[in-house]
């Protein structure tokens, strides 16, 4: 996929990492941040940026069980393949991550033709003939030469703060990262949505939605109204009361 | 317990230059709020603040970033300073508990006076010894040093299989003064006496970075073939034949190239004579 770069945005990005638990420089984004989405984007931007990148590795080894699979598979053609492939296969290599990202690496494939990582270089080529001489071979299978296998040990905040910090994925922590915390996520901030709206909201197809928002509502976790011919569905109330009291560690 | 003995050296035996930073240094400061990320100024008073609760001497060499940091040298904060050597254990003792109490008050990293590129930087550069310049202020006990701006550059390019971006940029954004130049030049003449690949390296690094490193020796630019064949003579034996000089002139004449660029390519085949001789001596003289 095209990607154009604006280092005017680079700051957003780093705001937004510090939001989802990197101790970088700057202050923590003030909105909401789509992990999937962040990540998705930082493929292209942490070309430019290497410590972007380097936060996204250690963000994914550390807090990978928070990634929904599923929704960055939908995205998945937005991102520079090959670097989420490599990214993914190091922070799985280097840390606890089962097999489940193994999904999002089977949907990449390496650069045909060998590029360096890094965008950015000196008018002499030193930057990449030094890159490509001394590659390492968890990038080299990718279709990428760069030498950073490396994470910020020192430089990530702790669950506490991520959780805090990023409701959603303290949602994901207690039903675990998938299409249900997805609707409650939703539903919890707009109140009342069509499926059809959420559905094009979340990513995911209609018919998983569906099913997904009928079982809730059979539960109970889920109301129903009609609107003349539309269906409307919202959290039930005892529902949205736990959710706000929902207690992070 | 007593420093190791490269510690000493480098504490005791390298020069002094001392620097004043007066403007960067504020008493009294009361920090709001979180502070995960220091400005140079707040690496002082981070320093400062260490400096109160000492009950005895201690004496630390600042290396990195955070020594570009603290000399005003970039403008970027970061959340660690970095130290080479100190006279005492920074991990035990008292001292410790010091810096893990300033690290809560402050809400800094628990580990906000790293010490790891002690490591780092002596396996790249055994018995390295910088220069130091001593961070004037109102100290007590603490005696801060930072590493000059050419120890940072020979630092920070040492380590030449994994430079990071960021390193890279660092160094661009320092600006380097004349005699920062020569003091480059100097440590790295010494360097290629026990290790000309990194030496050479670092420099090819450097010149790639800070163009205005790449001067004669009567320290002009090159603008002709003759003065890039003399460099190559000179410096790595290499004889530039005429062909090659009569084209680099129309190259640069045209602007398809630049004497820059050619000297750069001389110093990368230089290079590739010394990895040639190493791999040599790796397999006992034979040509595998």
């Amino acid at each position: 996929m095209e990607w154009t770069y604006d280092p005017a945005a680079t700051g957003e990005y780093y705001a937004k990492w510090i939001k989802l638990g990197w101790n970088g420089t700057g202050e923590p984004y003030r909105g909401f941040v789509d992990p999937e989405r962040c990540i998705i984007e930082t493929t292209h931007v942490g070309r430019h940026e290497g410590r972007l990148f380097k936060a996204m590795l250690t963000w994914v080894r550390d807090y990978h069980d928070l990634i929904n699979v599923q929704r960055l598979l939908h995205f998945i053609e937005e991102a520079d393949r090959p670097v989420l492939g490599a990214a993914f296969e190091i922070a799985v290599r280097n840390g606890r991550a089962g097999p489940r990202l193994q999904t999002i690496i089977k949907h990449c494939k390496p650069y045909k033709t060998p590029q360096v990582f890094f965008k950015e270089d000196d008018e002499f080529g030193v930057y990449k003939r030094n890159q490509k001489e001394f590659a390492k071979k968890e990038y080299l299978k990718w279709g990428l030469y760069c030498t950073m296998v490396e994470f910020y040990e020192d430089a990530m905040f702790d669950r506490k703060y991520v959780l805090k910090n990023n409701p959603l994925l303290a949602l994901r922590a207690l039903i675990g990262p998938n299409i249900r915390a997805e609707i409650f996520f939703q539903l919890e901030h707009a109140t009342r949505m069509h499926i059809t709206a959420l559905a094009e909201k979340l990513g995911y197809a209609y018919s998983a939605v569906y099913n997904e928002v009928m079982s809730m509502v059979e539960n109970g976790f889920l109301t129903v109204e009609d609107y003349g011919r539309v269906k409307v569905i919202a959290l039930n109330e005892s529902v949205s009361k736990y959710l706000l009291k929902m207690p992070v560690i | 317990m007593a420093p190791p003995q490269w510690k000493k050296n480098i504490l005791q035996t390298v020069p002094f230059y001392g620097i004043f930073i007066t403007d960067l240094i504020i008493f009294n400061v009361d920090i709001q709020g979180e502070l995960s990320e220091m400005t140079g100024k707040e690496m002082l008073e981070m320093l400062h603040a260490l400096d109160a609760e000492l009950k005895s001497p201690l004496t630390i060499a600042i290396t990195g970033a955070s020594a570009l940091i603290i000399g005003g040298s970039i403008s970027r904060s970061s959340n660690d300073i970095d130290v080479l050597a100190a006279s005492d254990r920074l991990d035990q003792g008292y001292i410790k508990d010091v810096l893990g109490k300033i690290a809560v008050k402050y809400h800094l990293k628990n580990d906000w006076i790293d010490t790891r590129p002690t490591e780092a930087t002596f396996r790249d550069l055994p018995d390295y010894k910088p220069d130091l310049q001593k961070l004037e202020g109102d100290f007590k006990y603490l005696q801060p040093y930072i590493i000059s701006k050419a120890d940072s550059v020979i630092t920070k390019f040492a380590h030449f299989t994994n430079i990071r971006q960021w390193d890279k940029g660092d160094i661009k954004e320092t600006q380097f003064s004349d005699d920062d130049y020569k003091s480059i030049r100097k440590k790295l003449d010494e360097l290629n006496k026990k290790d000309p690949e990194r030496a050479l390296r670092i420099e090819i690094e450097f010149k790639a970075v800070k163009k205005e490193f790449i001067k004669t020796e009567e320290g002009f630019s090159f603008t002709n073939s003759g003065e890039v064949a003399r460099y190559a003579k000179k410096r790595h034996g290499i004889i530039l034949d005429n062909s090659y000089k009569k084209q680099l002139d129309g190259d640069c004449s045209n602007m398809r190239s630049s004497y820059e660029k050619a000297i750069i390519d001389i110093d990368r085949a230089a290079l590739d004579k010394i990895l040639k001789t190493k791999s040599k001596g790796l397999d006992n003289g034979m040509d595998l």
